[in-house]
């Protein structure tokens, strides 16, 4: 092969460069708006497969698992419906970060906040007895997850039986931070299910008992809510001796409101 | 039984390599990196930065260490430094033994290092951040010496920096193996039983890193669930084995 003067050369290699970086364009035209498609939730591995994620650190395989549920579906520009979400998958990768780390509360806020806020019934009580059994817990204000499971339950799954089970176990619970209203929390969802009767009869119970120290303010909220929405014919609330005694202030403020309303 | 001369001629090795000032960089790095990846959780940003930070900087200290170890010795076999030590009056376990002192030397500020970089993160001086300080030493002195066996006993220092990394990797997943193991899922298979068999043997003499250095001793600051005889135990096991295995290779060698 004839060799070809320097100048030839440097044409020559210019021009394979030249050639090649129009082929590059031409296959980044090609593939720039292709995309790799979402399998969807992959299966959970089991909790000693689940180390490989932190490189055998249990902590930072957690956090990773937090990040891989956090961000399923919507990376790279893409962004996906929870309806094309598989629960039961989702509620696996739950159970697996509790294993990992039953104290953290990274994976309990996603399940709650996040993932429930499906709008499908049946997504949403795949969450209900994981948040249960995180939130069974009276320390460091974890049983807000156990709240926020009845929350679920009664608005978005609206299985108000599942609902009153959950907020019996949230009133169970004996916490020295809990707030009196977790304690009324089944009459809430027993007002709900219908059942003014035993609502009335745990609130006038919670009332009455001293070992809520409840304010004033407090019992008249509750007397509010008794008079307002589990009154029913025949309940003889007039004259049941702790409605009437804790209940006077507010009886009393009542009818003067009445009075007044009655003189406009 | 060091011959002091020696150690301090590594410690300035160390110093002419500016592995110490490179790894402070490449761990100012891994904090940037962590912190980064902690602001992506939606909750317990804090938690998050500090699991992914311990993870980060016990991983860029053993790929810097095992790197400096292996091809040091590489060099110093291949440019008749050992045969000149040699030639002088130490002895070869001497000369092994104060190299190793060296190595633990340069793992021990690399711990402390590291240890003062989470302790500025995390903001709180626990119970549980001494614990995982002290396991970090222990996982990289032990890192150190399995370093220290592959370059002496491997002709190639690529090959002794892969051999030791892997090694490395294994003793982090071992835990990990032997639950997979224990679940007997594939139980009777003559494929399951015969990798089984090998991870029983491999666990042998592989070191326990899951058990030591789990950040969440940092997150909880408790040091739940920690064993503390494990430290010291692995420590005189590990590195008396590599120690004594690199000794043997080395007595066999010809100069």
């Amino acid at each position: 092969m004839a060799r070809l003067s320097s100048r030839k050369q440097d044409a020559l290699d210019l021009a394979w460069i030249l050639l090649v970086l129009g082929l590059s364009f031409a296959v980044m035209h090609f593939t720039y708006e292709m995309r790799e498609k979402w399998p969807g939730v992959q299966p959970a591995p089991s909790d000693s497969a689940a180390l490989f994620y932190g490189f055998g650190d249990r902590q930072f395989s957690y956090r990773n698992v937090g990040i891989i549920l956090q961000n399923a579906g919507d990376t790279g520009g893409r962004t996906t419906n929870f309806k094309d979400y598989d629960y039961g998958i989702i509620e696996d990768w739950l159970k697996l970060s509790e294993k990992l780390d039953f104290s953290a509360n990274y994976v309990p806020s996603l399940a709650a906040y996040y993932f429930g806020s499906a709008k499908d019934p049946e997504q949403v009580r795949h969450l209900l007895d994981y948040l249960a059994r995180v939130g069974n817990d009276s320390k460091n204000e974890r049983w807000r997850w156990l709240a926020q499971a009845v929350y679920l339950a009664r608005f978005q799954v609206k299985d108000q039986q599942k609902a009153l089970d959950l907020a019996n176990q949230l009133a169970a619970l004996d916490g020295p931070d809990m707030p009196t209203w977790t304690k009324i929390m089944p009459a809430y969802v027993n007002k709900a299910k219908g059942d003014k009767k035993e609502a009335r009869d745990l609130l006038l119970l919670t009332i009455a008992d001293p070992k809520f120290h409840l304010e004033q303010a407090e019992i008249n909220q509750n007397c509010w809510y008794i008079n307002e929405n589990l009154r029913e014919e025949g309940d003889a609330l007039d004259q049941n001796e702790v409605f009437t005694s804790f209940c006077a202030d507010y009886l009393k403020s009542e009818q003067q409101t009445q009075k007044s309303a009655v003189m406009k | 039984m060091i011959s002091f001369p020696l150690w301090r001629y590594i410690l300035m090795a160390v110093t002419r390599d500016r592995v110490i000032q490179l790894l402070i960089v490449m761990m100012l790095l891994g904090v940037s990196a962590s912190i980064f990846l902690g602001s992506t959780a939606t909750i317990e940003k804090h938690q998050f930065a500090v699991a992914a930070a311990a993870t980060i900087l016990r991983i860029l200290s053993v790929l810097g260490l095992v790197t400096f170890i292996c091809f040091f010795i590489r060099r110093a076999f291949d440019s008749r430094e050992i045969d000149y030590l040699l030639a002088t009056p130490l002895t070869r376990h001497r000369l092994l033994f104060s190299i190793s002192a060296a190595f633990i030397t340069v793992a021990l500020i690399l711990s402390v290092v590291i240890a003062l970089v989470i302790l500025v993160l995390s903001r709180h001086l626990t119970q549980g951040w001494m614990i995982w300080s002290l396991s970090v030493f222990v996982e990289l002195s032990i890192t150190c010496m399995i370093a220290l066996f592959f370059s002496v006993a491997l002709k190639s220092a690529t090959v002794s920096v892969i051999c030791s990394l892997g090694y490395y990797s294994l003793a982090r997943m071992m835990g990990a193996m032997i639950g997979i193991l224990s679940t007997k899922l594939e139980q009777g298979k003559t494929v399951h039983e015969a990798v089984s068999w090998i991870t029983k043997t491999l666990s042998l003499v592989t070191p326990r890193f899951d058990l030591m250095a789990q950040s969440a001793w940092l997150v909880y600051g408790d040091g739940a669930g920690v064993q503390l005889w494990i430290l010291p135990a692995q420590f005189i096991v590990f590195c008396a084995l590599f120690f004594f295995c690199a000794a043997f290779d080395l007595r066999r060698s010809q100069f």
